[in-house]
């Protein structure tokens, strides 16, 4: 599989999605049709899904996200857990910063509702 | 009969402006407007959180605005110069808090559909949000515009204030729904 890279835009995040097992999300993602950007990440999941990494691990490190973004996140989270599901040792690392109470609570949200490790990690300012 | 936006949707005068905008909502006029707030907050060295809180919560009501806002009387389209996507909307400082001001055409229907909704989410208190917003974030499909239902309920969880709405009526059985956003330092 080829690594799957996608430039952060002003409304975008940067995406980097490595067959070694390393998948990063970070920056803001508030574009108005948000299915449309995440479509080809989910693609690239499925394919990775068939044959995982032993170990995945995916880093959100997000300083905005909108709603529509919030569905499409947790696909991917669910995602996810489908490839935790076939052998990858998989978990999710939610970054937020130390003043943000929201992106903590967002990471609160996600984390009770998936069911594979998440991990909260506030950094300084 | 003509619409008179002045009429239907406060001026904001008074307040401390980072954005004020009447007519059609683009992709363009909603980056134009993040990138004035942007800069403004920063202007005013806000706190981080707050900052973050006011920008999501615009973030979120303009594009309910691009994504809910086609609904224009057919006899007032001449007069706005568009048939489509009209809107109005101000943020800014007053009264010593952040307030978010937004405005758009709706129809019976989305306006019963609209008060149901926001007295839902009023009638909630933190918690009682966080958990409807667990639930629908799960639960629900994407909506026809690619939204789950989560707006509102992701800016009266943010703003932590309870959300002030009117409806002005317009000819035809139409309605100008405006939607008072208040955000607290």
């Amino acid at each position: 599989m080829e690594v799957f890279k996608i430039a952060g835009t002003a409304k975008t995040p940067t995406i980097s999605l490595s067959p070694d097992g390393l998948l990063v999300l970070e920056g803001r993602s508030i574009p108005e049709n948000s299915i449309d950007f995440y479509r080809p990440v989910m693609e690239w999941l499925e394919g990775y899904a068939k044959k995982p990494s032993a170990k995945t691990v995916l880093q959100v490190k997000l300083e905005y996200f909108n709603t529509s973004s919030s569905k499409c996140i947790l696909d991917l989270f669910k995602k996810l857990h489908a490839i935790s599901e076939a052998g990858s040792e998989t978990s999710i690392q939610w970054h937020y910063h130390e003043e943000d109470e929201d992106m903590h609570e967002a990471g609160e949200d996600y984390r009770e509702i998936v069911s594979i490790p998440f991990e909260l990690v506030s950094y300084p300012s | 009969m003509a619409f008179d936006l002045s009429v239907n949707f406060p001026s904001c005068d008074d307040w401390l402006l980072f954005v004020r905008y009447s007519g059609m909502i683009s992709s363009a006029v909603i980056d134009d407007a993040l990138q004035k707030l942007d800069s403004g907050l920063e202007e005013k060295g806000c706190p981080l959180g707050f900052c973050k809180k006011v920008y999501s919560i615009v973030v979120e009501g303009l594009q309910n605005l691009f994504h809910h806002g086609d609904t224009i009387p057919v006899q007032l389209q001449e007069q706005l110069g568009c048939a489509k996507n009209y809107g109005a909307f101000c943020v800014g400082l007053h009264e010593g808090e952040c307030k978010v001001l937004m405005g758009n055409f709706v129809d019976a229907a989305q306006r019963e559909a609209l008060v149901e909704r926001l007295e839902m989410v009023n009638g909630l208190d933190a918690e009682g949000l966080r958990v409807l917003y667990r639930e629908v974030l799960n639960n629900q499909l994407y909506s026809q515009k690619g939204g789950g239902g989560l707006g509102l309920i992701d800016i009266a969880r943010k703003s932590r204030e309870q959300l002030t709405y009117h409806f002005s009526p317009v000819d035809g059985g139409y309605y100008f729904y405006t939607l008072l956003i208040r955000i607290q330092p």
